[in-house]
């Protein structure tokens, strides 16, 4: 018996295929989609590698909405996965995640030329919609172990139970889950109520949100994401050799993380938006009965209808 | 611990350097090796396997946080005990080189998968339905019980080689003689288990295939006394073979054909489905081996293997009370438990017991630690009784452990021991003397009587010719 703690983990892997994330990958040096797509299939395989019981899925997020790409035969229900799919899960799912990937990319570049959407603007990803997408993946999936293992039974709805998150019952652990987000667009800051809820509800369920923004310049939203749910925030310096940053800090589960010295983001920019023109401020008015933000002085608060009282400009 | 120390990595171990040189060639074994190390050594591995040439000691001692530099010390030390990783020095700096042939293996891991000898081979015609999985743990576990119950009893019969393949059987009391877990009597020639047998029965599923098939690999390895038409032996053979079990376990499920195999493969294929890690089923005209649960323990790292034994054999409730109820029919065990128990009623699904003084008296008298009984009561938990937190009641594991330490209550040490002085000063100042220099083990004033280390003895007569001189007797 091996004498250390288990960690397998679940991985969400949320790659951002929007239209503004193609056109600045194109234009990073040494670093095309083609590329990206390999090396981030490297790391796919040697996360596989690393432990037997680790499981993946792999979302594309784009302008449009979020799809799965490819996941781990594990992590369909048995129903779906038959012996048909057992014989056609190769292992390590080499060309099937490549192919996911590539159909589901031109897919997307498709779609947006369909639409009429000139591949350089910027349209943004939807990353709070992808990443609801990916909790709610990791949700059901530790749900599902949950009941299969015997003894579990139907989950425990108790008082208690929405602290916990998760759904596991007392005895086992669940999966430890993580979401790693490969993101290049700019922040959109009109999903900032949307995005900064997911990232709650991330924490609350202990799932770890890591990023890695290829970009120009920084992801407030995703330095948030990673700050609070103690995930990393990474912005490769030389993009070109994104697998080894990949393999370096990527592949930690929760527990060799405590172990090991892990970049970190500098300073973290918790600017917000505004609810009302959704624009990022450094300074604001907070409704002091909802917390909701504004960027000028209201009568009253948009969201809760609070009346402020004291004296108007 | 015996069983700690029972897996893949110690196996490895103890391999010679052409043998370890032949095993990092292949495949199958490299990843199964990477899965058996402890996780921060795999991470260490995943840095390191996409650099070139050799990387400074120094960086690699800077992974780690400072207070976690000896954890990562030692996963360092694991890697080049194994040979993975070699210390040399490059322009007065320490350098850690990766070894260049499991470098290579595991980079073809990563970047292409490792399933192309795989594509390229058969699969077995659609209209033959494979195997379901409860068929297939059932044949894993009617197999690998039969090696336990051999071994239990030394009566019944080992397991008998599936008829479809009409190899060389494997022969499996020898096989568990040569391990130690069983002895023979030269009289009888009957086989009974011996105190490493004892010990096996209670460690967990991994350790016993790996103690098991380590034991068939050296077989291998020392010539056709183990394994009939085995593979030459010598490194490369050896490496093929465990590359090949080890390849069992790692393709995910998916059925070899009997008759592609070459004829060393095949009678390896053979004695593992003899053992339970293959199941045969014919479909057209081959016959196809379909692996099982238990060759996915072995090839498992150890972890994979814990949890999967425990999500589907947990059959044991431990109450405060030292009552244990055990949910099974398997004969196996039953007489695992009884090692340990003391057994009060035979129910036709249900085994109720005691674990009493004399029962784990008995068990520790072979050998067995309060730590393995209680590790045992514990792997093997009912569902229900898993879900409990602790599993087993913490009375009962204190007491297995009082129990286990009321053994050593007396401790036997080399002594002198002076009696019948002339004066009480003199004896008075002995006790004194010894007491000062730590070496005094018992006095007693009023028989007299005096005992010292034995290494103290010459000291002492010194010291008592001096005062006998001194007090002028």
């Amino acid at each position: 018996m091996a004498d250390f703690e288990d960690d397998s983990s679940l991985l969400a892997l949320l790659l951002d295929v929007s239209p503004a994330a193609l056109s600045c990958l194109a234009s990073t040096p040494g670093l095309g989609l083609q590329s990206l797509l390999e090396q981030l299939l490297t790391f796919v395989n040697t996360f596989l590698l690393l432990n037997d019981a680790n499981r993946l899925a792999v979302f594309t997020a784009g302008a449009a909405g979020c799809q799965l790409a490819y996941c781990s035969s594990s992590c369909l229900p048995p129903a779906v996965a038959g012996p048909a799919a057992v014989a056609d899960a190769a292992w390590p799912p080499s060309a099937s995640v490549l192919s996911g990937l590539q159909q589901a990319v031109t897919a997307v570049a498709q779609a947006a030329t369909a639409a009429g959407v000139p591949p350089a603007a910027g349209a943004a990803c939807q990353l709070s919609s992808a990443l609801s997408r990916a909790l709610c993946f990791i949700n059901s999936q530790q749900r599902r172990t949950a009941t299969a293992l015997p003894g579990g039974g139907p989950l425990p709805e108790g008082p208690d139970a929405g602290g916990g998150g998760g759904g596991a019952g007392p005895g086992q652990r669940a999966q430890a889950a993580r979401v790693l987000v490969l993101a290049a667009a700019p922040d959109a800051p009109s999903q900032y109520i949307a995005v900064m809820n997911a990232i709650f509800s991330s924490q609350r369920s202990n799932v770890i949100i890591d990023a890695c923004h290829l970009g120009q310049g920084h992801s407030a939203f995703l330095q948030q994401a990673a700050h609070l749910t103690g995930g990393v925030y990474l912005r490769p310096t030389k993009p070109q050799a994104l697998v080894q940053y990949l393999n370096s800090v990527f592949t930690l589960d929760a527990g060799t993380r405590a172990l090991l010295r892990l970049p970190g983001a500098a300073q973290v920019d918790f600017r917000p938006s505004c609810f009302c023109h959704k624009r990022q401020i450094d300074l604001g008015f907070v409704c002091s009965a909802c917390l909701s933000i504004f960027c000028e002085q209201l009568p009253a608060c948009t969201t809760c209808g609070t009346e402020f009282e004291g004296k108007q400009k | 611990m015996a069983a700690a120390s029972a897996g893949l990595v110690a196996f490895i171990n103890q391999l010679e350097g052409h043998q370890l040189e032949a095993l990092f060639t292949q495949p199958y074994a490299t990843v199964a090796l990477l899965r058996s190390l402890q996780p921060l050594a795999r991470q260490v591995l995943a840095r390191l396997v996409c650099t070139g040439g050799a990387i400074s000691a120094a960086l690699v001692s800077s992974f780690a946080r400072p207070e976690a530099s000896s954890k990562l010390a030692a996963a360092l030390g694991e890697l080049t005990s194994l040979r993975l990783l070699s210390k040399a020095a490059q322009g007065g700096q320490q350098m850690y080189v990766l070894h260049p042939s499991f470098q290579a293996q595991l980079r073809q891991a990563m970047c292409c998968g490792m399933m192309d000898d795989l594509q390229a081979a058969a699969l077995p015609p659609p209209d033959a339905a494979p195997p379901s999985a409860a068929e297939l743990a059932a044949f894993a576990r009617q197999q690998w019980e039969a090696v336990l119950l051999f071994l239990v009893d030394g009566a019944s019969s080992p397991p008998s080689p599936p008829h479809v393949l009409r190899a060389a059987p494997l022969d499996v009391p020898s096989l568990l003689a040569a391990a130690g877990l069983m002895l023979k009597n030269e009289y009888t020639q009957r086989q009974s288990i011996s105190e490493a047998g004892f010990q096996f029965l209670l460690t967990g599923l991994y350790s016993q295939l790996w103690a098991v098939v380590r034991q068939y690999l050296a077989g291998l390895g020392a010539g056709p006394t183990g394994g009939q038409g085995g593979p030459p032996g010598g490194g490369s053979g050896l490496a093929v073979a465990i590359n090949f079990l080890l390849r069992l376990g790692l393709q995910a499920g998916r059925p070899i054909c009997y008759s592609q195999l070459g004829p060393a493969e095949r009678a390896i294929a053979a004695h593992m489905a003899q053992l339970g890690l293959l199941m045969p089923a014919a479909a057209g005209a081959d016959v196809w081996l379909h692996p099982t649960r238990l060759a996915a323990v072995l090839a498992g790292g150890g972890r994979a293997g814990e949890s999967a034994a425990a999500s589907e054999d947990g059959y044991v409730i431990v109450e405060s009370n030292f009552r244990v109820y055990a949910y099974t029919t398997s004969a196996v065990q039953v007489a695992v438990l009884r090692i340990f128990v003391r057994c009060d009623a035979l129910l036709p699904n249900l085994v109720v017991g005691t674990v009493t003084r004399d029962s784990a008296s008995a068990a520790l008298a072979l050998g067995i630690t309060a730590t393995q009984m209680a590790d045992f009561l514990r792997q093997h938990a009912h569902p229900r009784a898993a879900a409990k937190h602790p599993v087993v009641p913490a009375v009962v594991t204190d007491q297995l452990r009082l129990w286990q330490a009321e053994r050593a209550r007396l401790r036997a040490q080399p002594a002198a021991i002076y009696s019948r002085f002339e004066s009480p000063q003199l004896f008075s100042g002995a006790v004194e003397f010894a007491r000062q220099a730590g070496a005094l083990l018992y006095c007693s004033q009023e028989r007299q009587q005096l005992a010292v280390d034995a290494s103290f003895h010459d000291a002492m007569r010194g010291h008592l010719r001096e005062r006998k001189m001194a007090l002028g007797l």
